[in-house]
């Protein structure tokens, strides 16, 4: 019994390699028959994200995994000749090690990221519903669900964010808790404070406000937010119940200075204001972070968050690998032990290198 | 994570309260006279005490999130601490609602047969009026949530030391 993980990722093939072998998710039942008819598999699950597509298969030798994966993406994907791409063919414990770093999103662009586990779950419960998972990937894929949320509790691996525009979300959350009932003037039309603008309402945001040199831009940019435009010599009317301030205008003076805030804290009653500077050279004055209530933070002092999370992320993965190594060792003693019982020989514990 | 902040603070109170009750009690103080009004006062006033020493550590809590925001100092404790606005709403809440408890553990003290002594009598007043002053301030232009936590602090100190001195001074006697 083993269980054998034969795939690409973005480790090891370029996007225009991956997009061709790439599995829509209506197709993910139909070509798990196929992939297992092919390799003699008595179990299948196919993952097929924008990074990776691997195929999980039990029940079957580790030669004949590896031949019948090599036969179904050629058959299924035409001229695709896998021998071009770097494919990676694991066995036991190595793919259980890969499955399970997979799912930590540790294998991930986005080191920590956590949206993989939910595309790996979704993988699993289609092939499962469709009778292609029986004793063996059941159990190994219930292990990796278990293990990513053992990984998640103890360790930072998730912890932080790691781009400017999650960094602003994160600290936004940390001033106003909950951002639904926030106010948010983006000063500027450009694409950084869009960006910005969006990870902001993906939390909730809906009160937007966007004002810029020419007024056509900032209508244009604020119908497609869901917001409204105002005009540029206009924005200080705002004031007195904003929440979030983000500007990223091409001016190369200050636009927001001490002097365009103060007259405002006595209508605000002391509400907190977020500035968010992500223009260079900066629109706000740097001596407005010395008012009281008032957050500022520039591209930089949000670059340097990020870079910390990331550098934390890292410096966790040591804990993660450890924590993963122990489970795919239970994991081994229950399939050795499986394997005993059942009468069969246990597993080949040596991985086949990655072909490429 | 307001229980991780007040374990401190209560493990300190606790220590000090025993160190306290090993003290010699003359036996005449052992003898409480039974008095509905003094255990109405008694136990109003432990709860505001309480509920100001929740406001003490939330105000602990917003100045050093603010610390982090302002320092651009994110470490671990900046991700486990509640949102900033969210610890200005908790300790305002928690000073008016102790002022409130204190407020009507005070004019238990009415009923008693005898009121305490001008000492005892005077350091209640002076903190009432502490608190008093701080919850007031809240309304009309209100107050800056950092110096509302400040306050918050120096309110409770202020009456732990005095209390602590009138005990000392005049005796455990309630």
């Amino acid at each position: 019994m083993n269980v054998v993980c034969i795939g690409m990722n973005h480790h090891t093939a370029p996007v225009e390699v991956r997009e061709r072998f790439a599995v829509a998710e209506a197709d993910l039942g139909r070509l798990a028959k196929q992939v297992r008819d092919m390799a003699g598999a008595e179990e299948a699950v196919i993952v097929s994200t924008c990074n990776r597509v691997e195929f999980y298969l039990a029940g079957a030798s580790a030669t004949a995994a590896s031949h019948g994966v090599d036969q179904f993406l050629q058959a299924a994907f035409g001229n695709a000749h896998p021998e071009e791409v770097a494919i990676y063919r694991y066995d036991a414990p190595n793919s259980m090690a890969h499955l399970f770093r997979v799912v930590c999103g540790l294998d991930s662009m986005v080191l920590g990221e956590t949206e993989i586990l939910g595309q790996v779950k979704k993988a699993y419960q289609m092939a499962s519903s469709d009778g292609h998972t029986s004793k063996l990937l059941n159990k190994a894929f219930q292990k990796a669900f278990q293990v990513a949320k053992q990984v998640r509790s103890r360790t930072g691996i998730n912890r932080g964010a790691i781009s400017v525009g999650s960094v602003a979300v994160e600290l936004a959350s940390k001033i106003f808790g909950n951002l639904a009932s926030c106010k948010v003037l983006l000063m500027g039309a450009g694409e950084n404070s869009e960006r910005t603008a969006r990870s902001l309402m993906s939390r909730g945001v809906t009160n937007l406000i966007v004002t810029n040199r020419s007024l056509e831009r900032a209508t244009q940019l604020a119908d497609s937010l869901g917001g409204r435009a105002v005009a540029l010599d206009a924005w200080q009317n705002e004031l007195s119940d904003l929440d979030i301030l983000i500007t990223s205008t091409a001016a190369t003076e200050p636009v927001v200075t001490r002097r365009d805030l103060e007259p405002s804290l006595v209508r605000r009653k002391h509400r907190p204001l977020f500035c968010i500077d992500i223009a260079v050279p900066r629109d706000i004055a740097a001596d407005v972070d010395a008012l009281e209530n008032v957050y500022l933070y520039d591209i930089d002092s949000l670059e340097a968050i990020a870079d910390k999370s990331l550098q934390a992320r890292n410096d966790e993965r040591e804990v993660c690998e450890h924590l993963i190594q122990t489970q795919v060792r239970a994991f081994q003693d229950w399939l050795d032990a499986d394997t005993r019982r059942h009468g069969q020989l246990p597993p080949v514990t040596n991985s086949i290198h990655a072909s490429t | 994570m307001l229980g991780a902040f007040t374990a401190p603070l209560v493990f300190a109170l606790q220590t000090v309260a025993l160190f306290i009750g090993l003290a010699p009690v003359p036996e005449i103080e052992r003898r409480a006279p039974v008095n509905a009004f003094l255990e109405l006062h008694a136990a109003l006033s432990l709860v505001a005490y309480g509920v100001f020493g929740l406001a003490c550590v939330a105000g602990c809590m917003f100045l050093l999130q603010r610390w982090q925001l302002k320092k651009h100092k994110l470490n671990m404790l900046f991700f486990e601490l509640p949102a900033i606005s969210t610890l200005a709403i908790v300790n305002k809440r928690l000073l008016t609602f102790g002022l409130a408890i204190l407020t009507v553990g005070l004019l238990a003290a009415i009923g008693l047969p005898e009121l305490p002594e001008g000492m005892k009598l005077g350091v209640a007043l002076a903190v009432w009026a502490f608190y008093a002053v701080i919850v007031f301030m809240q309304f009309g232009r209100g107050m800056a949530p950092s110096r509302t936590a400040w306050l918050s602090i120096a309110a409770f100190s202020f009456s732990l030391v005095t209390l602590w001195g009138v005990t000392a001074v005049g005796g455990a006697g309630g």
